[in-house]
C-alpha cells in the first residue's frame, strides 16, 4: 500500500528485503544456516551504548552460573544511578540512563555466599541535545593535509534559527 | 542581502548506492540475488543515463555517490553479469508478453514503455558499457562531474565493533577495493548507516579520507557547539570534515506526509505484473514457482485506495509531474539558501543524501527528477551552485574544529536499529571473531601459500558476517531467516578456519569451496587485521570491553 511506503524506516522507502520477504516466507523450507556454539573459551565482559538513554551489557565466563548477576551503573563517585539483576543463567541485560551520564558499570555475581565482583567498566551515555562549549577554534588544511590554526569566519550563529523553517513550500506552492 | 543572481549558497546531492553480497554460485538461481538485478535495471542505469545524457546535452552537473565495496564487487563480477543477461533478457520477453495482452486498454502506454525501457537499459548496460556500470560511473568521474567515495568493506557497523582493528581493517579494505575499481584513492567516505563515534575520524585519516557525512545531530550536538550548525562542515581534531545532513532536503523526498514519490500520478510499488500475469509467463523471473514482484507495474499510486482500486499508470504524465517536483524542490532550496545567507551573513552548504535505490526502484520517477532538478538548476537559476564535498573542501578550507557527536542514520539517530532484542545475539560471536582474526594476523607473520589462503578467507569471512544489513534486516522483519543464515554460516565458517589454521590443519578442499562461495575481495590481505597496524587507538568505538 503508498501509504506504508515510508512508515518503516527514515530512509524514505520500504526496508531492504521488502519486495522478496513474502517469496522468501512462502519458500518450501526456511534454512537459518550453521549452528553456532553457544559461547566461546575464555572471560568476556563487553559494553555496548546503544542511544542516549541505553545500554546493553553481555559477558562469557566459561560457563559459570551463579544464583543471579547484578548490573549496577555508578557515577564516577560511586551513587547508584541504576541497578538491574538477572537470573544466573542469563549472559546479559539492558540498562536505561540518563543521557550524558558518566559512570562506571559494575557486574558481580549473587552466590550463596555473597556478593563476588566479576567486571567493571566505564562508559559515557551520548548527550541529546546540543553542547553548552560554545568556544570556537578553527582550522585549514595545509597541502599535506594537517590542520594549522586559522582566523575565523564572521556570520552569525545558526542556534537562533531553531524553529519553523520559513523557506519550506508545500509541494504544489510553485 | 547579496544579489539575487549571484550564488547565495550551494548543495551537495548525495546517493547511496549499496547491496549486501549477495552472490549465490552454489544456485543456479537465487531469490536475493534479485535485489542487485532489480537495482541495475531501475537505479544504476537509469542514473548513469541521466549522466551520459546530461554530458551529451552539455548541462553542468555536479554528484556524489557512495558505492559501497560489496556493490562493486557484484556490479564487476562476471557470473552475476551473466545471470543479470540472463534475468534482463527474461524481463523484455514477459514485457513484450504484457504490451500484447495490454494492447487497446487504459494500460498500453506503460505496458509499451516497459519494452522501450528494457531495451534502452540492455543497450547501456551491454553496449555501452561492456555489461559493467563501474566503468560509466568511473568515467564520469574522471571528467569531474562526479564524486564517487567509499564505505566500509562491507558496510559493518563501526561503533559496534569491538576492536581497533576490525574497524581499522572496514575502512582500509574498502580503500584497497576502491583502487581496484576506481584506479584511485579514495577521499570520501560513507559511513555505513551514516553511523559515527568520537574518534572515528581518526581510523579514516589513517586511511587517507578527507571528509564523511553525518545525521544532522552529529554536527548539532557536537562539541564545541559548530557556529553554523549543520550549514557549514566542521574538521574533526584529525583534520577530517564532517559533512551534516540536513533534514528539509531530506524531508521534501522522503516524508510521508510531504514527500514527493507518494504522488498520486507515481507509479506504484506494491502491485506488480508478478502477481497478474499468467503463470507460465513469469515462470522464467520468479523462483521455486512462487510468484513475487518481477518490477513490471501497470498501475498508479492513485490516492489512499485499495490495491484494487488502482488506476492506470501513465509514464508520460508521471514524467511531467517529476519535472514539477524537481522545480518546486530547486525552489524550495534556493529559498532555504536566500533564507540562510541572510540569516548568518556566510554561505551556507546543504547535503542532502539519499538512498541511491530509493531513486528508480522505490521512487521510479526518481531518476528523472534528479534529471529535471540537474537542468534547472544549471540553466533556470544562479543563486544555488550545486558541489560536491571534494570541491567545497577545495573551495573553502577553513572551517571550524569540532568534534561530532555519536550518531546514526536510522530510527531514532542512534545505534538502536543496529543494538536490540532482535539482533543483540549477533555481537557476541562477531566480537570474538574480530578478537581471533587480530589474534591469527599477529601471529602467522609468514604463512605457507595454504595459510595465507585460509587467512585471507578468514578475513572475507568476517568482513561478510559484518555486513550491518543482517542485524538491520533482524529489525525491521523482512527476509529474516536469509539474515541470519548469512550470519551464522559466515561466522561458522570464520571459526572452522580458524581452528584449521591453529591446529595446523586446513582442508584445502573446504577452503577451495569457500573461496569460491564468497569470493569478494580477491585483493584482500589479511594482515589489516594486525594491531601493529593500529595507530587510532579506541577511537569511533561505542563498545569497551574487560576480559581476563
Amino acid at each position: 500500500m503508498s501509504s506504508d511506503l515510508f512508515s518503516k524506516r527514515d530512509h524514505g522507502h520500504p526496508p531492504l528485503g521488502a519486495d522478496t520477504a513474502d517469496a522468501e516466507a512462502n519458500a518450501p523450507f526456511i534454512d537459518y544456516g550453521k549452528p553456532l556454539p553457544e559461547g566461546y573459551p575464555g572471560r568476556r565482559v563487553r559494553l555496548m551504548i546503544r542511544d542516549p538513554e541505553r545500554l546493553f551489557v553481555y559477558w562469557e565466563l566459561d560457563g559459570w552460573r551463579p544464583h543471579k548477576f547484578a548490573v549496577t551503573a555508578l557515577t564516577p563517585h560511586g551513587d547508584i544511578v541504576r541497578c538491574v539483576e538477572v537470573p544466573g543463567d542469563c549472559s546479559d541485560a539492558w540498562l536505561e540512563l540518563p543521557p550524558g551520564t558518566e559512570g562506571r558499570l559494575l557486574l558481580e555475581a549473587l552466590t550463596g555466599d555473597g556478593r563476588h565482583f566479576v567486571a567493571e567498566l566505564g562508559f559515557t551515555m551520548p548527550r541529546n541535545r546540543p553542547s553548552d562549549a560554545t568556544d570556537e577554534a578553527w582550522g585549514s588544511l595545509d597541502r599535506e593535509g594537517h590542520l594549522a590554526p586559522a582566523q575565523g569566519i564572521e556570520g552569525t550563529a545558526a542556534w537562533p534559527l531553531d524553529g519553523v523553517p520559513p523557506w519550506l513550500y508545500t509541494t504544489s506552492g510553485r | 542581502m547579496p544579489s539575487l543572481q549571484a550564488p547565495v549558497g550551494s548543495l551537495s546531492l548525495v546517493l547511496h548506492a549499496h547491496l549486501p553480497y549477495v552472490r549465490h554460485p552454489e544456485y543456479e538461481s537465487f531469490l536475493e540475488e534479485d535485489w542487485l538485478y532489480e537495482a541495475i535495471t531501475e537505479t544504476y542505469v537509469p542514473l548513469l543515463r541521466m549522466m551520459d545524457r546530461l554530458e551529451a546535452d552539455g548541462v553542468p552537473f555536479a554528484l556524489t555517490m557512495s558505492i559501497t565495496p560489496p556493490l562493486a564487487e557484484m556490479l564487476a563480477d562476471p557470473l552475476l553479469q551473466q545471470r543479470y543477461g540472463k534475468r534482463l533478457q527474461d524481463l523484455l520477453e514477459l514485457a513484450a508478453k504484457e504490451a500484447d495482452r495490454r494492447r487497446g486498454t487504459p494500460f498500453a502506454e506503460a505496458a509499451d514503455f516497459y519494452v522501450r525501457e528494457l531495451e534502452e537499459v540492455r543497450e547501456i548496460w551491454e553496449g555501452r558499457y561492456g555489461r559493467n556500470v563501474l566503468k560509466g560511473f568511473k568515467r564520469h568521474q574522471d571528467e569531474g562531474r562526479l564524486c564517487i567515495v567509499t564505505c566500509g568493506a562491507t558496510h559493518g557497523y563501526l561503533p559496534l565493533m569491538a576492536t581497533d582493528e576490525g574497524r581499522r581493517a572496514q575502512v582500509q579494505v574498502a580503500r584497497a577495493n576502491y583502487r581496484k575499481h576506481f584506479d584511485r584513492d579514495p577521499d570520501g567516505i560513507w559511513l555505513p548507516e551514516c553511523a559515527y563515534a568520537p574518534g572515528l575520524d581518526r581510523v579514516l585519516a589513517e586511511a587517507g579520507i578527507r571528509f564523511f557525512f553525518t545525521e544532522t545531530h552529529g554536527l548539532t550536538f557536537a562539541t564545541p557547539r559548530p557556529k553554523f550548525g549543520h550549514y557549514r562542515p566542521v574538521f574533526c581534531e584529525s583534520g577530517v570534515a564532517a559533512f551534516g545532513r540536513d533534514p528539509e532536503c531530506s524531508k521534501q523526498v522522503w516524508s510521508a506526509d510531504e514527500g514527493y514519490p507518494g504522488d498520486a500520478d507515481y507509479r506504484e510499488f506494491y502491485r506488480d505484473a508478478g502477481w497478474e500475469a499468467p503463470e507460465e509467463d513469469v515462470r522464467p523471473i520468479i523462483h521455486d514457482g512462487v510468484r513475487r514482484n518481477v518490477g513490471l507495474k501497470y498501475h498508479r499510486i492513485t490516492g489512499k485506495v485499495d490495491l484494487q482500486d488502482k488506476q492506470p499508470y501513465f509514464p508520460s504524465a508521471a514524467a511531467s509531474k517529476a519535472a514539477e517536483h524537481a522545480g518546486n524542490f530547486l525552489f524550495n532550496r534556493q529559498a532555504q539558501l536566500r533564507h540562510l545567507n541572510g540569516q548568518l551573513g556566510v554561505h551556507p552548504h546543504l547535503v542532502a543524501p539519499y538512498d541511491a535505490e530509493l531513486f528508480g526502484h522505490w521512487w521510479f520517477e526518481g531518476p528523472t527528477f534528479l534529471e529535471m532538478f540537474f537542468r534547472k538548476a544549471a540553466f533556470d537559476q544562479q543563486e544555488l551552485r550545486l558541489t560536491t564535498p571534494r570541491q567545497w573542501l577545495a573551495d573553502n578550507p577553513t572551517a571550524q574544529i569540532c568534534t561530532p557527536a555519536a550518531s546514526s542514520w536510522g530510527d531514532k539517530g542512534f545505534y538502536g536499529v543496529w543494538l536490540n532484542g532482535d539482533n543483540a545475539w549477533i555481537y557476541k560471536h562477531l566480537h570474538r571473531a574480530e578478537e581471533r582474526m587480530a589474534e591469527l594476523a599477529m601471529r602467522y607473520s609468514n604463512p605457507t601459500d595454504l595459510e595465507r589462503r585460509a587467512l585471507n578467507q578468514a578475513a572475507r569471512e568476517l568482513l561478510l558476517a559484518q555486513a550491518s544489513d543482517w542485524a538491520f534486516i533482524m529489525t525491521m522483519k523482512t527476509t529474516v531467516p536469509y539474515a541470519i543464515k548469512r550470519t551464522r554460516d559466515h561466522v561458522h565458517n570464520f571459526n572452522g578456519l580458524y581452528l584449521q589454521v591453529t591446529e595446523g590443519r586446513i582442508e584445502e578442499g573446504w577452503l577451495g569451496e569457500l573461496e569460491w562461495k564468497n569470493a569478494a575481495f580477491q585483493e584482500i590481505d589479511y594482515s589489516v587485521f594486525r594491531s601493529d597496524y593500529v595507530t587510532a587507538r579506541g577511537a569511533g568505538a561505542a563498545v569497551s570491553s574487560r576480559f581476563d
